[in-house]
């Protein structure tokens, strides 16, 4: 186990939440590298002090239930009063913009929803709920599903070069859906970011044709995505932070996926299949 | 928020969502306290915290006909409460600071704007304090998820489970960003060498 795979299990050990041959792995890579054993004695001492840590418990103002329910009060009265303009089922529905592009062989096209609810003069903001990004997958593209409370720009990049595939900006205060399709012969793995205001978003895309990725069981777990992507054909979501973490692994034609989420079970890695008909691999 | 039972919740929620206005009241009452908490805890603020959870209960009043319940309440509150907090942080980010009104009260008099005080107390417990103090005000320089998650976890109380569900996320990722929250928290601290002692 090398230093920044120790590294990833620090809370898991400290937490007693390892299995033993973890543990034993673990507590070897402690043994024999002593940088990685102060590091480790440094977060135990953090975690202890977070175990210990008492914020303050602050009195709630006297003043702040009243004025939670006058401003519902408030939002009540001037959701009613726009009620005869959204009841109308084509009013509610405002497709503001379809937008398909070709870029290196990623499609994107985009749709946006309006769910505001406001109109008019003395325009509020939107009472909807901000949705972090969720990708699902339908009919060969994956769909990334998003409500923000303010604009931000969707920008996609290719993992492995940063290179910009595409950008657009996401209108605030609707609900967007972008649709991302690759028509390479080959799985492409994209990074998507939300001008920070949530967290980035790695997918790997089964591609149109079959081109396989990298041959070696070994490599990152962009390459371990990459391969799931072509062996399954279904698009894979990376929830590791580091790309570039090293992995093993061996994809046989007949390996179910349940078999193949055991067998990363030793890497340190997981595998599922979400409702949402994308592999979910961290 | 957690105190409560889900069926003592539950039966708010139905009659809230079949327009009771009453139920909605019993709602707020029963879980304003601890939303003001963890906001506070968020925001280290009072005018902020209380802006955040008046923001989350309009948000709640708004979605509350769209509530299935497939998680507790309190811990879809938490989730609300913590996008209002992302969502004001992006605001402040963006420009606003000090409200221009703040030094002004109600006679349009300047007043002094009280600055907490959270020195160590000088006794017994000062270092512990310190400590204590070194660890809030680092989490304060966190990125805005990764301290809400380690509020969530060690002060708040709530399970994985429990933020998995308050932030829509797999047990399995909310194990591996804690993780790096709290790596992240040790780098913080790496600064404060007599209290901490990194390697």
């Amino acid at each position: 186990m090398n230093r920044n795979k120790a590294r990833d299990f620090f809370s898991d050990h400290y937490e007693g939440l390892l299995d033993p041959g973890l543990s034993q792995a673990f507590e070897s890579a402690l043994a024999s590298d002593p940088d990685l054993r102060a590091d480790y004695d440094a977060f135990r001492e953090v975690m202890q002090d977070l175990e210990g840590l008492q914020m303050e418990t602050p009195e709630t103002p006297a003043f702040l239930k009243e004025r939670i329910l006058s401003r519902i009060d408030q939002e009540a009265k001037t959701a009613a009063a726009s009620r005869g303009w959204f009841s109308m089922p084509w009013a509610r529905w405002s497709l503001a913009g379809v937008a398909a592009a070709s870029v290196f062989g990623l499609l994107l096209s985009s749709q946006f929803r309006d769910v505001t609810g406001a109109t008019g003069a003395g325009i509020l903001p939107s009472q909807a709920d901000e949705m972090s990004p969720r990708l699902s997958w339908r009919s060969g593209k994956v769909v990334v599903n998003l409500l923000s409370r303010q604009d931000l720009e969707f920008r996609a990049v290719y993992s492995s070069s940063g290179e910009t595939v595409l950008t657009r900006t996401i209108r605030g205060g609707v609900r967007n859906s972008i649709e991302l399709e690759n028509d390479q012969p080959g799985p492409a793995a994209v990074t998507i970011t939300f001008s920070d205001r949530f967290d980035p978003v790695t997918v790997v895309l089964p591609g149109a044709g079959d081109e396989a990725p990298v041959r070696p069981p070994v490599g990152t777990v962009l390459d371990l995505a990459r391969a799931l992507a072509f062996r399954y054909g279904i698009p894979v979501e990376v929830g590791l932070s580091n790309l570039n973490q090293r992995a093993e692994w061996t994809l046989k034609d007949g390996d179910a996926l349940e078999a193949v989420g055991q067998s990363l079970r030793g890497e340190g890695l997981s595998l599922e299949r979400r409702a949402s008909g994308l592999l979910f691999l961290n | 928020m957690m105190k409560r039972t889900a069926a003592d919740d539950q039966v708010l929620i139905q009659r809230a969502q079949a327009g009771d206005r009453g139920a909605f009241d019993q709602l707020v009452e029963a879980h304003i306290d601890r939303a003001y908490q963890y906001a506070y805890r968020l925001a280290r603020n009072s005018d902020e915290a209380s802006d955040i959870v008046a923001e989350a209960f309009v948000r709640v009043h708004s979605a509350l006909k769209n509530f299935r319940g497939q998680s507790a309440f309190g811990t879809w509150l938490y989730r609300i409460i913590t996008n209002c907090a992302l969502d004001r942080r992006k605001r402040d980010k963006s420009g606003r600071n000090v409200s221009i009104d703040s030094n002004i009260n109600a006679q349009g008099q300047e007043t002094v704007r009280e600055i907490e005080d959270d020195a160590p107390t000088p006794d017994v417990e000062a270092e512990r304090n310190a400590r204590e103090t070194a660890i809030t005000e680092a989490l304060q320089h966190l990125p805005e998820y990764q301290k809400a998650m380690l509020i969530m976890y060690h002060v708040e109380a709530l399970s994985y489970e429990e933020i998995a569900e308050a932030l829509d996320l797999p047990i399995g990722t909310v194990k591996s960003r804690l993780n790096r929250a709290r790596m992240a928290l040790r780098q913080q601290l790496s600064g404060q060498t007599e209290l901490f002692q990194l390697g």
